[in-house]
């Protein structure tokens, strides 16, 4: 059964969908409405995971293939959007939602760590930014709905985490930081054409499989900072269909100025809404989670 | 509380791109203070080279001029060492050099953006982590990066014609990615004596660099101009203030501290952060 709104007719390239995060959640949730899913990681190591993550889609009905490429490297995402189409014809809904961290304070980050950082979450998001458009703009029409983060704002006072690690996130939250104004700028570009850029993060923690133990460690103290990847999926889901351009918003915020409730990965199951907190004992989560583990 | 005649002597600056416009005011300001200044150029042979050497020999202000390729990683990775060897180590770096190739976020290619963000970002990160042995040494030191205003997407409607704001947007991520690691700086620097901060024009420094476009802009919306002078105090303001993890616009910065806005010569008082810039 397809859920509705329906996205039949469209496909989604959703980069980094192998691990048990955000990029599955958003995934899985895509395809409950009847969009064909294209599913990127990054290469071999990733394959088990990703083929997890087809496989999930596929046993709840949906379309989904897999494809590889080291978004580190310029040349091997050169043609990514090419061979994403290849397999159900032009991608019109992009999830940018690759990334990679280098944890070292500012002083101490090197030159290869950054540019390993503003690869995979800068230049790689506008580069399948820029190999998307032609055939978003033939359709007229087009989703691009990039992954940001908390971490572009300062550490605020005082730090909700230990020192060294608001330090070791400065790098990755500049990285995010350029992503996000050129989200904003990228929307400005393409006002009319019916393609829409939008941005949307956690409020602080997505309970992803990565950060399990942290979340767990956090929603005793601080239960309003983890929440559940349902809500990143549904926040993506009212992007790519409610039409809205430019917002750079955190999930809770969309889902509120959409007046939207929340619902699970099937895109029928009824959770809650912008305020429903992630239960301490993760009822919300994924039941495929513990099965899956971390990859 | 506004600043008295702060007194830099003692203190060597490194201006990168120097040579005219912004970073050339703010060099001549802190020389004014007693700093010695060193001014990083792409070549000596550039347009405004020989006529900035000529304003600080006539000044009778101690400057050094060092050539280096900012874009690229291995000319720049010895750059502080060979300043220093003008007047001793650096202890106020100001990132002045940035460039635009201007295109659509739609439309720049990988090359170009890499490029932008080695100028604009890994330059003077690397620039930082140079300057920083010395600092600590020294247990004082001055990290001023210079941002943009166009690290947020214009009001509607666009102050500029649409093709401008549309050829600024990268650029302004590539300084969205500055102030952040300026105020991760800051903070990972807070009690060692190095302040970091971030300072842009309120809107457009008038200077020789200014487009044909923002000429026009200017004459039609002269609330948007700001003089070079106005830059450079609130440059001074950093440098020789107490504060970090400042990331504002010069106005803001000279409201801030109530200071009045001087001249190059530091002594002559011109206006405050109120004033309007000249137009020619």
């Amino acid at each position: 059964m397809t859920a509705l709104p329906t996205l039949t007719g469209h496909v989604a390239l959703v980069t980094g969908a192998s691990r048990d995060g955000i990029g599955r959640a958003i995934a899985r949730r895509l395809a409950a409405h009847g969009a064909r899913l294209v599913l990127h990681a990054s290469g071999p190591a990733s394959r088990d995971g990703l083929n997890h993550t087809r496989d999930l889609i596929r046993d709840a009905g949906g379309d989904a293939e897999c494809i590889e490429a080291d978004l580190l490297d310029g040349e091997a995402r050169a043609d990514l959007v090419a061979r994403a189409a290849r397999l159900f014809g032009d991608v019109d809904i992009l999830v940018n939602n690759a990334a990679t961290i280098r944890f070292a304070p500012p002083s101490k980050i090197d030159l290869p760590a950054r540019h390993d950082i503003f690869e995979v979450n800068f230049h790689a998001p506008v580069d399948l930014i820029q190999q998307a458009l032609p055939a978003m703009r033939r359709r007229g029409w087009g989703r691009i709905v990039n992954i940001t983060s908390d971490s572009v704002k300062p550490p605020g006072l005082p730090y909700l985490g230990p020192a060294k690690f608001i330090h070791a996130l400065t790098a990755y939250g500049a990285s995010k930081s350029a992503l996000d104004r050129v989200t904003a700028g990228l929307a400005a570009e393409l006002h009319g054409t019916g393609v829409t850029v939008n941005a949307t993060k956690p409020y602080a923690v997505a309970w992803s499989g990565g950060a399990d133990e942290l979340a767990r460690r956090m929603i005793g103290t601080n239960p309003a900072m983890v929440e559940t990847l349902e809500l990143l999926a549904e926040a993506t889901l009212l992007l790519v269909t409610r039409g809205c351009t430019g917002l750079v918003l955190n999930s809770r915020e969309i889902l509120q100025m959409h007046q939207a409730p929340l619902h699970g990965l099937d895109g029928c199951t009824l959770l809650g809404d912008a305020m429903t907190l992630a239960p301490e004992d993760g009822r919300l989560r994924p039941p495929d989670i513990a099965a899956a583990g971390t990859d | 509380m506004p600043l008295s005649y702060p007194d830099l002597t003692g203190h060597v600056a490194l201006v990168t791109g120097g040579r005219r416009g912004i970073g050339r005011a703010i060099a001549r300001r802190l020389a004014a203070h007693g700093a010695s200044i060193v001014i990083s150029v792409l070549d000596r042979r550039e347009d405004g080279v020989d006529e900035t050497v000529g304003i600080f020999a006539t000044a009778g202000h101690p400057l050094a001029i060092v050539e280096c390729d900012l874009a690229d990683p291995a000319a720049r990775s010895d750059l502080v060492a060979r300043a220093a060897s003008a007047f001793g180590p650096i202890d106020i770096l100001v990132n002045n050099a940035a460039g635009n190739p201007r295109a659509f976020p739609s439309e720049m290619g990988l090359a170009d953006r890499r490029s932008m963000f080695e100028l604009n970002f890994h330059a003077p990160v690397d620039l930082i982590q140079q300057v920083l042995p010395a600092m600590r040494e020294r247990g004082w030191g001055r990290i001023v990066n210079l941002l943009s205003d166009s690290m947020r997407q214009p009001p509607i409607p666009y102050p500029a014609p649409a093709d401008h704001v549309h050829a600024i947007a990268l650029y302004g991520a590539s300084k969205c990615a500055l102030e952040r690691y300026t105020q991760g700086l800051a903070s990972e620097l807070a009690d060692s004596g190095i302040a970091a901060s971030g300072v842009y024009p309120h809107k457009v420094c008038v200077t020789e660099e200014n487009s044909q476009a923002a000429r026009a802009a200017l004459q039609a919306h002269p609330e948007l101009a700001e003089s070079v002078e106005m830059m450079a105090e609130a440059a001074l303001l950093l440098v020789a203030g107490p504060l970090t993890g400042m990331t504002m616009s010069s106005r803001s910065l000279l409201h801030a501290f109530q200071q009045p806005l001087h001249a190059l010569d530091g002594r002559t008082v011109i206006g405050d952060f109120n004033s309007m810039a000249e137009l020619s």
